[in-house]
């Protein structure tokens, strides 16, 4: 398999705080990929670095044989990198078509926006119901839903998924993950963040665990689930927060 | 009690025109969150724009009016990419400080080229009026009326219905998500800052028939823009619109009911501007119609 995206030595911040200190990770394409950690310990820094939100300090990022961090975030989306981002952040006054339209504003994916319209509304039946409604006023799974299919609409090639079960109800949760286990399906290369261990490890072939801005461990989804720090926290499918009490315990 | 026709009909004629006037100002701060305060001398320079052709070579505002409007656009992209986008993550006061800044020189070049007189473009429709019933219309005011709600309306479309202008809705919205589903922040800046000149420049091409032109008319179109913006809740374009129309009604209630009102009328702005800002400091109309 080659390399999707090869992130090296990955430091970067917001203005007082150094976040990521020396992050290193590697995807192949079509592979999907979970990065685990308890609150605070960078994932979704890490994917505001990759998606272009947060610049990096130093290290390098490569996708696709491409010197990532030297690209402007338009440019990104259009070489296939798409982010569903934690929170969903949906266009709230926009409908719901139109937010999907929009996700397929760069010049890459305008071309087969119809045909991709479509697949998302067979993916997300809900979402075609509600195709003229305000997003803001949807549902906290609809509205996660919408960003998910926002994201595809990009047509992405490695897709970047933010805590998608993120304050959802355990019925929605597995709607959404059989949409990502449908997503994963396609070629399509999947970096997963998730606090919901054991929703992400059932559909990951192996993941990442996270802590203080590096990585600390790394293995097969199975090597993961009895992997003493994750184990705990995957147990009953408690969140990656246990990881962080049981530690302190 | 007969004035009322007439004051309804004289407050919508004017609602345009302080639509148009405002909905640039609207635009551009809803995508770009920096407030222009040199809006005003763009309408000013519009106004002169239109006088000097007129002037030079005879065209009637109407007709210059599509040309100014381009011009008007590209300078206001080339200024946003030379002035404003360095300071995007500046300090408010820094941005407020250097768009007042740009006003002022704006304003000192007009007055050095076209002094400090008043002036005014007359064409052959501006003092025409007509009369339905009871009720007088000034033919220059109709048609600026006219002229503002096809281009309100050519906004309102733009935004709704074409790639852009949705880009620029979702801009104003959610800025993180604008820049993940692909959207050139830059570049989308710099479209609604021109815009928001090109229709400034609009307004400036309006005004020069329908009343006096003066190098020094923007400041006082800026307290009206504020006062409407500030009506209509910040950063909204339909509250924009909505407090354009309650200023335009206020102003004309004031010249039509208080004695010597005409000179009161210019200060409903100001009045409007203190009190809503100490007593309602979201706006009237909120951030409910935020569009
Ligand atoms: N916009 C910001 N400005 C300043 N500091 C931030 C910002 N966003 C996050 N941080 C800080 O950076 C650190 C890492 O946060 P991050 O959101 O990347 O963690 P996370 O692993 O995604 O956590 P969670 O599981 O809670 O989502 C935290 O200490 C957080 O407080
Ligand atoms: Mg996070």
């Amino acid at each position: 398999m080659t390399t999707m995206l090869a992130v090296r030595d990955l430091h970067a911040g917001y203005d007082e705080s150094s976040v990521l200190q020396g992050l290193n990770f590697e995807l192949k394409k079509g592979e999907v990929v979970c990065l685990l950690g308890a609150n605070g310990a960078g994932k979704t820094t890490t994917m505001a670095v990759l998606s272009g939100l947060v610049d990096a300090s130093s290290g390098s990022v490569t996708y696709d044989g491409q010197d990532l961090l030297a690209m402007p975030s338009h440019r990104r989306v259009e070489a296939g990198l798409s982010l569903s981002p934690e929170g969903r952040k949906v266009f709230p006054n926009l409908t719901v078509e139109e937010n999907l339209v929009l996700g397929s504003f760069n010049s890459k994916a305008r071309a087969g926006r119809a045909a991709r319209l479509e697949e998302v509304y067979t993916l997300f039946p809900r979402l075609a119901e509600r195709r003229v409604q305000s997003a803001g006023l949807m549902s906290g799974g609809e509205q996660q839903m919408l960003a998910l299919g926002r994201a595809i609409m990009a047509k992405p090639r490695l897709l970047l998924l933010d805590e998608p079960s993120l304050g959802l109800a355990p019925m929605i949760v597995q709607a959404v993950f059989e949409a990502i286990r449908k997503i994963a399906a396609t070629d399509i290369t999947i970096f997963l963040v998730e606090q919901n261990t054991h929703a992400a490890l059932s559909i990951a072939s192996r993941g990442y665990v996270m802590s203080a801005g590096r990585i600390v461990h790394a293995g097969s989804a199975a090597e993961l689930r009895q992997s003493p720090e994750v184990r705990d926290a995957f147990i009953g499918g408690k969140s990656a927060r246990t990881i962080r009490e049981a530690r302190h315990a | 009690m007969h004035y009322i026709p007439q004051l309804i009909v004289d407050a919508l004629l004017l609602g345009g025109i302080y639509t148009l006037m405002v909905i640039g100002l609207a635009l551009s701060f809803g995508v770009t969150r920096v407030i222009n305060f040199a809006h005003g001398e763009a309408v000013m320079i519009g106004a002169y724009g239109a006088y000097t052709i007129a002037l030079v070579s005879g065209i009637d505002p109407l007709l210059a009016l599509p040309l100014l409007m381009v011009i008007g656009c590209l300078f206001g992209m080339a200024l946003f990419k030379v002035s404003i986008e360095p300071v995007l993550k500046a300090p408010h006061v820094n941005q407020i400080l250097l768009t007042f800044g740009i006003g002022l020189v704006l304003q000192n070049a007009a007055v050095m080229i076209w002094k400090a007189d008043e002036r005014s473009v007359v064409t052959p429709y501006a003092y025409s009026s007509f009369q339905f019933g009871e009720v007088f219309v000034a033919g220059g005011r109709l048609i600026g009326f006219g002229v503002a709600l096809v281009l309100v309306a050519a906004l309102f479309f733009w935004l709704r219905r074409t790639e852009f202008g949705r880009a620029t809705r979702a801009l104003d919205e959610q800025r993180d998500a604008a820049v993940l589903v692909g959207i050139n922040v830059k570049r989308m800046y710099a479209l609604a800052f021109g815009l928001s000149v090109a229709l400034g420049v609009a307004t400036g091409v309006i005004l020069s028939f329908i009343g006096a032109i003066s190098p020094f008319m923007g400041f006082h179109i800026l307290v009206k823009g504020f006062a409407i913006i500030v009506l209509g809740g910040l950063g909204s374009i339909v509250g924009a619109v909505l407090g354009a129309f309650l200023l335009a009604f206020a102003e004309t209630a004031v010249s039509y009911y208080v004695p010597n009102g005409t000179g009161w009328a210019e200060a409903v702005a100001f009045a409007v501007l203190f009190l809503v800002l100490v007593l309602r400091p979201r706006g009237i109309i909120g951030q409910a119609v935020a569009d």
